[in-house]
């Protein structure tokens, strides 16, 4: 049964069930908010701040999922495919990462390419919100759910407007806005996850 | 007369289709261990919108044929409740999608 697309369709359907409860949308806005509010205030404590909150929200998810949802081991080839779709996530924040470390290392040596120099210094606020909406929009590919690829466009359109407010020291502003929005759409889904999926009556001996 | 050769086969397909299967329940709930390997009470309870009672009903028959594996274990001090297919629950669940789709294949579009 292969190369059946219902059964495929269906096994898609199960896996997608498990990013209904909203807690990664309201994760990564936690972090868009904690960043929008750091240049904002310029405290790098609230960005630890609301980091914190975000991973402790993330630990307790299998707590809330679980009971809701029930517990389900994918088949060998799921598992597989999984693996691989981490890989390649993996590799991407990586390659993300060791370009923005050669970026970094170069701007702060002043040996940049005097056209890359002009450029960053009027882009960079967008460059690195292109970034990072790659990285969501990575995200969205790996797990197949498509609301990841709104927040992607939602983010990088929050920094590319943050760039052009930048001569107006209002950056923050747009960032704060998406984290806002980010939020708000991860609380109403998880509060529809909730409603949806009340605990389950205590497992008896029934069946 | 080769109309009523080929209505005659329909039949006969149909008949011979697995009519613990053909049960829509039923074939929710199988359909759903086919694609995963394992899966636990709730989750099967969550997805096919089946009442704990009604659930349970179609498991043991399931169960009783032979095509479900029922695993009973406690986590803390909760009961859990395991469960997947056999290989001769996958061989039925294989056999009663391919008898179907020819069923359906042989019927008539108009």
């Amino acid at each position: 049964m292969e190369g059946d697309r219902e059964l495929r369709e269906l096994e898609q359907k199960v896996f997608r069930s498990y990013f209904k409860d909203g807690l990664w949308d309201i994760y990564g806005a936690l972090i868009l908010l904690g960043f929008g509010l750091t240049i904002f205030t310029g405290s790098i404590y609230l960005m630890l701040a609301f980091t914190t909150v975000a991973v402790i929200l993330l630990l307790f998810r299998r707590r809330i999922l679980m009971p809701r949802l029930g517990q389900v081991n994918f088949s060998p080839g799921r598992q597989a495919k999984t693996k691989r779709s981490r890989i390649i996530a993996t590799a991407t924040l990586t390659v993300t990462m060791l370009l923005g470390v050669v970026f970094f290392i170069l701007y702060s040596a002043n040996n940049m390419p005097r056209w890359l120099d002009i450029w960053m210094a009027d882009y960079f606020v967008a460059a690195f919100g292109g970034v990072l909406a790659l990285v969501v929009a990575v995200a969205a590919y790996v797990v197949g759910v498509w609301r990841y690829y709104v927040y992607a466009a939602v983010v990088f359109i929050a920094y590319f407007v943050a760039n052009m407010l930048r001569p107006n020291d209002m950056e923050s502003i747009p960032v704060i806005v998406a984290g806002g929005i980010v939020f708000i759409s991860g609380l109403i889904i998880l509060i529809r996850f909730l409603r949806k999926y009340p605990l389950s009556p205590q497992e008896t001996d029934s069946v | 007369m080769s109309k009523n050769i080929r209505s005659g086969e329909e039949v006969r397909l149909v008949v011979t289709v697995d009519r613990l299967i053909h049960e829509p329940a039923r074939y929710n709930i199988m359909a759903y261990l086919f694609v995963v390997q394992s899966a636990d009470f709730i989750f099967l309870q969550t997805q096919t919108g089946l009442t704990w009672g009604n659930l349970s009903s179609h498991i043991n028959k399931l169960e009783a044929a032979g095509y479900v594996v029922v695993e009973k274990e406690f986590i803390g001090k909760k009961p859990h409740t395991m469960l997947h297919l056999t290989d001769k629950g996958r061989v039925a669940f294989d056999d009663y999608r391919k008898r179907m789709r020819k069923v359906l294949d042989t019927l008539p579009l108009k």
